[in-house]
Order: structure tokens, then C-alpha cells, then sequence
């Protein structure tokens, strides 16, 4: 097991090379200029200098080609410095770390509200497979999971924000958020949450829930299904416990893939809410050509996704006893 | 005679599907005697399953108990089986009734260790510690004769082979002290040799245990080694009960004469063609009027294709009573094949 872990990590770091370095020509070559923009930006009169630009040019390091360049930023981020960002003037770590928490606050809770909800669902809907209730609730499940998260957002927005006015239509906090006690601070963050992890949520359940249910019809057909009720097993125990059991290995190795969307997932989503999380940050810097913010958030998709096929496929050893690495 | 352990009356299983309702058992009536072997022996999709299915109550839906009995005689008690609440009906299954089935590749859980899930069974049935149940799942493995059983216990299926699997089946399944063992094709999925060796180790145990056992399977070979009786099912319905050295050494329905024949022989030519019956199995769903075997039978008469004959004591002085036929034409088949023989 852990000769493979090593192995796969190996791999691993050598997708990451091929990874960084394709996006960061792909950035590069990508059309605009961050110095140019940065100067229009800052200068009043709107005159610009080919000097001045040469100067910035080198400042953000765009006068060499970008294999050097890459190279460059390469050589940093083993020292652990992912550069500084070109529109915040801050390091990049601290930008990206500033802004996940409140990203990691949406997705971690809807992907626990995911699970908790599909998993009794799906065991729900198999047991009473084809009865009228399972037919509408399945039907509405797969409305549900056919609706894009934007336009369920969008309709979460107008009838709990704009038409009931239940709840604040967008932002992470109020204006009064700085006058708050600590128990009022909460309560307001817990109200801003609400609607954009609904909007997280609702796609997701649908999909783990008609996931488990397909897989639960399959696995309740097998041979060992028949085994346990001729033991004499009762069926709650026989769907719950022989039945889930066997159901679980497609649905662990669902869990290592959403790693990555955790984060990457946000950005639609942080834009209709106005959320100042990861995914926002991600939009903008790609709209104000900000390189060392792009590389290090796809740095950390990328980690990110190959750490979670990982945990997918030691999770799978884990709940299957017929895969062993080595 | 003895009080029978299960008797089944006139049971009728039937399937409603969308194509319409098929009838898989249709009016069978047989005895499974005490500590005895009753073989049900048929082709694929004859209802043989399905009676079986039926006496433990697992026929999944569509499929249904239209109407019959089923009598179990449990400590001078007779349970009627196919109005059992489930409750109780769970309460019977592994611990009175036990089933091995014909796929011991799939049949246990590849999740779950051999040794848990037959302590699974204990536990459910007995007030036993989890350690009990553990030793007695061991022992159970040593019985049935698997190689290092305190090791092996803890092992996963796909660790055991097709015949060491079917074994674990026969331990789970005789885990509690079953009083009927129905078996569905206990050797099909086996090779030979591995066949021959599971046989004989259900024989053991039945001589242990003194459980009945309900063996289903198409091959007559297995049959001659296990059954007491034979039970021959064609197209949902008995055709012939008999004793089975009775049945083997006259054989009076036109069908199980058929099987008879189209079995390979030592001693004849290697060359020659083995008899084979014609026509196919018909669908459950388009059964033939009559007696349902006409359209194959090389003795089918006018009245076979109208009337539907009776399960019947054939008025032959060499046939004892306990063996019945399915025909109405027993008597007269019977006296054609003598003579035929007669004249070579």
C-alpha cells in the first residue's frame, strides 16, 4: 500500500509539472496585458510611455519568454512563495488564504447536507420503489438535478430574498456587521449563507440520491440479497446494512472526485451572491490578467484534484476487501 | 405412515406480468418425508425453482401464492406456510427452512467475511454472544470439511473457490439446524469432480443432521445419487411422482421416458447420436391446450390435445401405488414398449 501511495504520488507530481506549465503558457498568450492595464488604471491623463511600460513589463517579469518565466515561478513556489499578486500588491498565499474560508464555510456545509439528505433518501426511494410516493419524489428529484444551480439560484434569490424578503439577496454580510455582538455576527453570516448553499446543495442531493437509488436497484438484485432473506434477515437490515454496504463502494469513490469542486465549484455561484470566496477571486483575476493569482489557485485546483482521485482509490480499498495495492 | 415434515396441496404460483400472468406452478401437490431427500428434476423454467421459492416464501414480485398449501410439521405442529404473517415467516427461514442456491460465485456477500456471515445467521436465530456465534460458525466450516476453518473463517469470499463457496453455503445454511434444506441446483456450477464431492458431503450431514432436503436440479445423474423420491415437473406441472428406483426402472410418462433416453449410456457407441425429445419448452405464457406435453409427445392422441389429465395411479399390477403419472395414456404406452421390447 504505501510502495503504491508512493508511486501514485510520483505520478502525481509529474501531472502537476505538465498541469502548471501548460496553463501558464496558456495565460500568457492569452490576449491583453496585464502591465498595460495596470498603467491605465493608475495614470490620470491617460498618456503612457513605451518606457513606462518596458518598466512594468519587467516588474511583472512579461520581458522574458514565458518558459523562462514559468521556470521562475516554478523555482518560487518550491520555496514556497507563489509570488505576489499583480492587483492586490499582496503575496499570493495570503490573498487565496483570506478568501477560503468563507468558500470552504459554503461548500464543505452543503456537501455534508448532501450526503445526510441523499443517503436516507436514496435508501427511502429503493425501499419503496415504484409506489407512488417514490414515482412523484424520483420525478422531482430529477427536475431538480436537470436544473442548472444558476437559474435555481436566480429563483431562490427572487422568491426568498425579493419576494418574501426572508432573506438578504446577496453579500456575505450586512452593513452593521462591525457593530454586531459575537451571537448577532453569527446569526447574520448564517442568513447570508442560507440561500447561496441551497443553491449548492439542491443539484448535488439530487444527484447522490438517484446515484444511490440506481445503484441500490442493482445491488438488491443480487444473488447475495436473496442469500440474506432466505437467513431470515429482515429487509430494513437487508437494504440498510447487506445491501447499502455493497452500494457504498461506487458512492466513496463519488466523494475523493467532489474534492476538487469543493473550491473550483464556487465560481458561478460567489458571482450571483456576491460571495467574496475563492471563486469570485478566481473571475476576477482572470479578468485583470492577475498570472500569479491564476497559477496559484489552478496550483491548488490541481493538488486538489489529484489528491482527491487519490483518496478515491484508497477509500475504494477501504470499503472493497477484493481491491488490494501492491 | 410417518407424519410427513412439509406437505404441499394443489399450490399455485403465479407471475402477473405486463405480457400477462404466468403461471409457473400450477396445481402441485408433493411431500417432503421426514429425513428423506425429495428430488425435483425438470428442464429450465418448468416451476421446479419456483416451488421451491415458494415453500420459503422468497418469490419476489410480481410473482404470488395464488392458492394451495403448504404444511410444515414442526414438533407435532403443523404450520401453514402460505399464510404465515411474514414476522413469523422470517422466524422459520434459516432456522427450520434453509436454501443453498445454484450460484455459489455470487451468493454470499463479497463484502462481509465468510466466518461473519454465518454468525450472522446464528445470532439471529439463537441468544448466543457474538463470540459463540464466531465458534460456531468455525465449527460449522470445519463440517463442512474446509481446510484450516479458525483461519479461513475470517476471509472474504473471492478468497474461496466455486466448490469451497458452495460449502460456506451448506455451513451458513445448516448453521442453525435446519429441518428442511432445499438445495436449487446445488452442483450445476461445478466442475465434476467438485460436484461429486458436495453431493456427497450434503449426504454426510443429512446422515448427521437428519434434516429433509429438497434437491432441485435437471440431471437425472444427481438424482439417482441423492433422492428418495423423484418428483418430474413439465411446463408448471407434476407429471410423474415415484419412488426413485421405482421411477428409474420404470419410467411411465412419455417425458421422463424422453429424459431417460436422451441420456449418454457407457457401453453404447461412442458415435451414435443421443435421442433427444423434439420441439422445445413452450412459454409459460402460451401454454399448449390439454395436456401440455402433446405437441412433443410421440404418443399424443386427439384426447390429449382437448382434456388435461389427472394426476393418476396407472392400473398397471407391476406399479406400485406410490407411483403416479401424469397421462392418460400410461397404460397403453407401457404395454407398447413391453412389446416393442419384447420383439428385439
Amino acid at each position: 500500500m504505501l510502495q503504491y501511495l508512493v508511486r501514485r504520488m510520483l505520478w502525481g507530481l509529474l501531472t502537476l509539472l505538465l498541469i502548471t506549465f501548460v496553463i501558464y503558457g496558456l495565460i500568457r498568450f492569452m490576449p491583453g496585458d496585464p502591465a498595460l492595464l495596470k498603467l491605465y488604471q493608475e495614470s490620470s491623463d491617460k498618456k503612457i510611455t513605451a518606457e513606462q511600460i518596458e518598466q512594468q513589463r519587467k516588474m511583472y517579469g512579461l520581458d522574458q519568454p514565458f518558459y523562462i518565466a514559468y521556470v521562475k515561478w516554478l523555482g518560487d513556489v518550491l520555496t514556497g512563495n507563489l509570488q505576489t499578486s499583480f492587483a492586490y500588491k499582496a503575496p499570493v498565499s495570503s490573498v487565496i488564504g483570506e478568501r477560503i474560508g468563507r468558500t470552504l464555510m459554503l461548500t464543505i456545509n452543503s456537501l455534508i447536507l448532501e450526503y445526510l439528505l441523499a443517503i436516507p433518501l436514496g435508501l427511502y426511494f429503493t425501499a419503496r420503489s415504484s409506489r407512488l410516493d417514490e414515482r412523484s419524489g424520483s420525478m422531482l428529484l430529477f427536475m431538480l438535478y436537470s436544473l442548472p444551480s444558476f437559474c435555481g439560484a436566480l429563483f431562490l434569490q427572487l422568491w426568498f430574498a425579493v419576494y418574501l424578503e426572508w432573506l438578504p439577496l446577496h453579500g456575505m454580510q450586512s452593513d452593521n456587521y462591525e457593530q454586531l455582538s459575537t451571537l448577532g455576527k453569527t446569526w447574520d453570516l448564517f442568513k447570508h449563507a442560507l440561500l447561496p448553499v441551497a443553491a449548492f446543495t439542491y443539484g448535488g442531493l439530487a444527484y447522490y440520491s438517484r446515484f444511490l437509488k440506481a445503484t441500490m436497484n442493482e445491488t438488491v438484485r443480487q444473488d447475495y440479497i436473496r442469500t440474506a432473506r432466505a437467513k431470515g434477515i429482515g429487509p430494513l437490515k437487508v437494504l440498510c446494512w447487506h445491501a447499502f454496504r455493497n452500494s457504498l463502494i461506487p458512492l466513496v469513490t463519488q466523494i475523493g472526485l467532489t474534492l476538487p469542486a469543493l473550491l473550483s465549484g464556487a465560481i458561478i455561484l460567489e458571482r450571483i451572491f456576491s460571495w467574496p470566496g475563492i471563486g469570485t477571486l478566481f473571475f476576477q483575476s482572470i479578468l485583470e490578467r492577475d498570472y500569479p493569482i491564476i497559477m496559484g489557485l489552478v496550483l491548488m485546483f490541481s493538488i486538489l484534484t489529484l489528491l482527491g482521485q487519490l483518496l478515491a482509490d484508497v477509500l475504494y480499498a477501504f470499503v472493497d476487501p477484493r481491491v488490494s495495492y501492491k | 405412515m410417518t407424519e410427513p415434515l412439509v406437505e404441499i396441496k394443489n399450490l399455485r404460483t403465479h407471475f402477473f406480468t405486463d405480457e400477462g400472468v404466468v403461471k409457473a406452478v400450477e396445481d402441485v401437490s408433493l411431500t417432503i418425508p421426514r429425513g428423506k431427500t425429495l428430488g425435483l428434476v425438470g428442464e429450465s423454467g418448468c416451476g421446479k425453482s419456483v416451488t421451491a421459492l415458494s415453500i420459503i416464501r422468497l418469490i419476489s414480485p410480481p410473482g404470488k401464492i395464488v392458492s394451495g398449501s403448504i404444511a410444515f410439521y414442526d414438533d407435532g405442529r403443523k404450520i401453514e406456510l402460505t399464510t404465515l404473517p411474514e414476522a413469523e415467516m422470517r422466524k422459520m427461514r434459516g432456522s427450520r427452512i434453509a436454501m443453498i442456491f445454484q450460484e455459489p460465485m455470487t451468493s454470499l456477500n463479497p463484502v462481509f467475511t465468510v466466518g461473519s456471515q454465518i454468525a450472522e445467521a446464528v445470532r439471529l436465530h439463537h441468544r448466543v454472544s457474538s463470540r459463540e456465534a464466531w465458534d460456531r460458525a468455525v465449527e460449522m466450516l470445519h463440517k463442512v470439511r474446509i481446510p484450516d476453518a479458525q483461519r479461513r473463517a475470517s476471509e472474504y469470499p473471492h478468497h474461496f473457490s466455486g466448490g469451497m463457496r458452495q460449502r460456506v453455503m451448506i455451513a451458513m445454511a445448516l448453521s442453525c439446524n435446519p429441518k428442511l434444506l432445499i438445495a436449487d441446483e446445488p452442483s450445476t456450477a461445478l466442475d465434476v469432480t467438485i460436484q461429486a464431492q458436495v453431493l456427497d458431503l450434503l449426504r454426510d450431514l443429512q446422515t448427521e443432521f437428519g434434516m429433509s432436503i429438497l434437491i432441485i436440479t435437471h440431471d437425472l445423474g444427481v438424482i439417482a445419487e441423492m433422492a428418495d423420491d423423484v418428483c418430474v415437473m413439465y411446463a408448471s406441472k407434476v407429471v410423474e411422482y415415484a419412488p426413485v428406483v421405482e421411477l428409474f426402472t420404470n419410467p411411465l410418462h412419455p417425458y421422463t421416458r424422453g429424459l431417460f433416453a436422451s441420456r449418454p449410456e457407457p457401453g453404447k457407441p461412442k458415435d451414435q447420436k443421443l435421442r433427444t425429445i423434439p420441439g422445445v419448452v413452450p412459454s409459460p405464457l402460451r401454454f399448449p391446450s390439454g395436456c401440455k406435453f402433446h405437441p412433443r409427445c410421440a404418443y399424443a392422441q386427439e384426447r390429449c390435445k382437448k382434456e388435461e389429465p389427472v394426476l393418476r395411479r396407472p392400473n398397471l399390477s407391476q406399479i406400485p401405488p406410490s407411483h403416479v403419472v401424469h397421462c392418460h395414456f400410461a397404460e397403453q404406452i407401457e404395454e407398447q414398449e413391453e412389446a416393442a421390447v419384447k420383439s428385439v
